[in-house]
């Protein structure tokens, strides 16, 4: 077990490595500068600011010295927003975006475990057909298009929660609501199909034989064996929702990384992207490692070595 | 009745074939051209002569749409092709190779595919920048591991049966085994893969020309006229409604047909 942790370990600092390397590269071939504007700057003022951030240095230098300071937490300073860190702009908006992610994570496990279960409880039922309804057209509906209809309808029409901003609890709900849609249709999906399968099986039949009645079978024999293909869905849940948080960032005016993300990258802010990158990049592959960790320590099979 | 007997995934398959044509013959469909602005004409609700309305610049929404289609039907078919051929040649040839070769180009797939896509993608439009092509390139840099991995593991298993044994033992060479016989086989799950990725690279590409990171104007596609509509959607609602529609039904389309083809091609999922 404890090599296998050390193993994994180790080839998630190596993708971080990676991560970190391909952007720094990329961001390096991108023709034009961080400060070239619609006003020509005299040469002498571009090449000081080149000068002060390190920008006249030979490529591999501003390479190592880009991944040492990230090793202690330091991406630089910010292009754009002149006199501050990268650091101190991700320390700000980080929490908004994790809060905002837990909670969109959150609500997805508990709907999308809800419609799963009662659509496989009740198969031919009118709710069934809706879970099956409701996952496909969650899937194909772009997040933007699901905000702007839930402002719409909610923000607009019945003026009963406000539009945007990130400051009460009533403002997350939309956001929330948005973000978790996607993940909730898949998760619903998943348990759905795992429900009806092991619904088959042989174990259901015996516990049915002792007179035991469906919801106690459903709810504690099958459900259990299919919390393991939804641990799996994590990191693509993860992935989904660091994803549509651009977009609910961006709709919703929430002062979160997302939003910043876009900025960055409008306004050539390298410091900036490649930070933001990385926390997003750790994000994903840390969630990865905790749920092989959590599958082998749930699922004694997978336990090897 | 006549819904169970045509079946979702007919109507889907036509609904996605006649997107299609309009998108192709959309210069001999409507008579407005796409880019064209008249001030005299802005922001119409939809009418006989402008079947979806105009935008603030006075453009025809309706060839906007068409033209609009030929982008992002064009960008979700062409990446999502690519990725698959691709792919399926990498996953294919790793798994032939084996050892150490094999681990090492799985490894790089990986890498990639544990990597948040959507970054990688936008950093790779910066690079190669903002047109039809700059996004092609970016979401099939991501896109393909997914194919690559599903062929590797098809080609693994079909190493090992009796006819590539029977192949072998009549002296044919590594690579007619391969593409010859191997591959005719392993078709289905690579076929189904595709189906699903072209609505995701769809997705994709709406989704970021509607944060701004996507075509840059005049490139008109669903996700930028989206876009455009969201700003005013309050005053002017058939600007978003129209491109949101479209999207919706086409990726909608796309879906049923794959969850079909993923039906009919896998007999072991038919519940």
């Amino acid at each position: 077990m404890l090599p296998n942790i050390l193993r994994k370990l180790l080839s998630l600092l190596l993708t971080l490595f990676v991560l970190a390397t391909i952007t720094f590269f990329l961001m390096h071939s991108v023709p034009g500068g961080p400060f070239d504007s619609e006003r020509a700057l005299p040469a002498a003022v571009k090449a000081n600011m080149a000068t002060s951030f390190g920008l006249d240095l030979p490529v591999w230098k501003q390479y190592t010295k880009y991944i040492f300071g990230m090793l202690h937490g330091d991406f630089g300073p910010s292009y754009k927003y002149i006199g501050r860190d990268v650091r101190e702009m991700i320390c700000e908006s980080l929490p908004i975006s994790l809060l905002l992610g837990v909670l969109a994570l959150g609500w997805a496990l508990l709907f999308g475990l809800g419609l799963g279960v009662m659509s496989a409880y009740k198969r031919k039922s009118m709710l069934s057909a809706f879970t099956s309804f409701f996952s496909v057209s969650s899937l194909s509906l772009p997040s933007y298009l699901l905000a702007a209809a839930l402002v719409y309808i909610f923000c607009v029409r019945l003026d009963i929660l406000p539009p945007a901003q990130w400051e009460s609890w009533r403002s997350m709900i939309l956001p929330v609501i948005t973000l978790g849609m996607r993940p909730a249709a898949m998760v619903a999906r998943l348990i759905r199909a795992s429900l009806l399968e092991s619904l088959q099986a042989d174990y259901v039949r015996t516990a049915r034989a002792k007179g035991l009645s469906e919801a106690v079978i459903l709810w504690k024999h099958c459900l259990r064996n299919s919390f393991l293909p939804v641990l799996s869905l994590l990191g693509l849940l993860v992935a989904n929702i660091i994803t549509g948080s651009f977009v609910v960032e961006y709709i919703f005016a929430i002062p979160g990384m997302g939003k910043y993300f876009i900025d960055a990258v409008t306004s050539r802010d390298y410091p900036l992207i490649m930070g933001v990158t990385m926390v997003y990049g750790f994000a994903l592959v840390a969630s990865n490692l905790l749920v092989d960790l959590a599958y082998a320590w749930l699922d004694p099979r997978i336990r090897i070595v | 009745m006549f819904w169970k007997k045509v079946g979702n995934a007919h109507i889907a398959a036509l609904f996605i074939g006649f997107i299609t044509l309009l998108a192709i013959a959309a210069p001999w469909i409507t008579h407005f051209s796409y880019s064209d602005q008249n001030a005299s004409e802005t922001l119409l609700s939809p009418s006989r002569m402008h079947w979806c309305g105009t935008d603030s610049l006075g453009r025809d929404l309706f060839s906007r749409l068409l033209y609009g289609a030929r982008v992002s039907l064009g960008i979700g078919c062409f990446t999502a092709l690519f990725s698959a051929v691709f792919g399926t040649i990498y996953g294919s040839l790793s798994a032939y190779a084996g050892g150490y070769l094999d681990a090492f180009l799985m490894r790089i797939g990986d890498i990639l595919y544990s990597l948040p896509s959507i970054l990688l993608t936008v950093l790779i439009m910066l690079v190669v920048g903002r047109g039809p092509l700059g996004i092609f390139v970016a979401i099939a840099v991501v896109g393909w591991v997914s194919a690559a991995r599903i062929a590797r593991g098809q080609v693994l298993q079909a190493k090992e049966l009796p006819y590539v044994e029977a192949a072998k033992s009549l002296g044919l060479s590594t690579l007619r085994i391969l593409f010859k016989h191997i591959l005719p086989n392993i078709l289905p799950p690579i076929l189904v893969n595709l189906s699903f990725e072209i609505p995701q690279n769809i997705l994709s590409e709406s989704f970021l020309s509607f944060v701004g990171l996507g075509l840059a104007p005049p490139y008109a596609s669903w996700g930028s006229l989206a876009n455009e509509g969201w700003r005013a959607y309050r005053t002017y609602p058939h600007l978003i409604f129209f491109p949101a529609l479209i999207l919706f039904v086409t990726i909608l389309a796309f879906q049923v047909l794959g969850d079909a083809l993923r039906v009919a091609l896998d007999p072991q999922s038919r519940k």
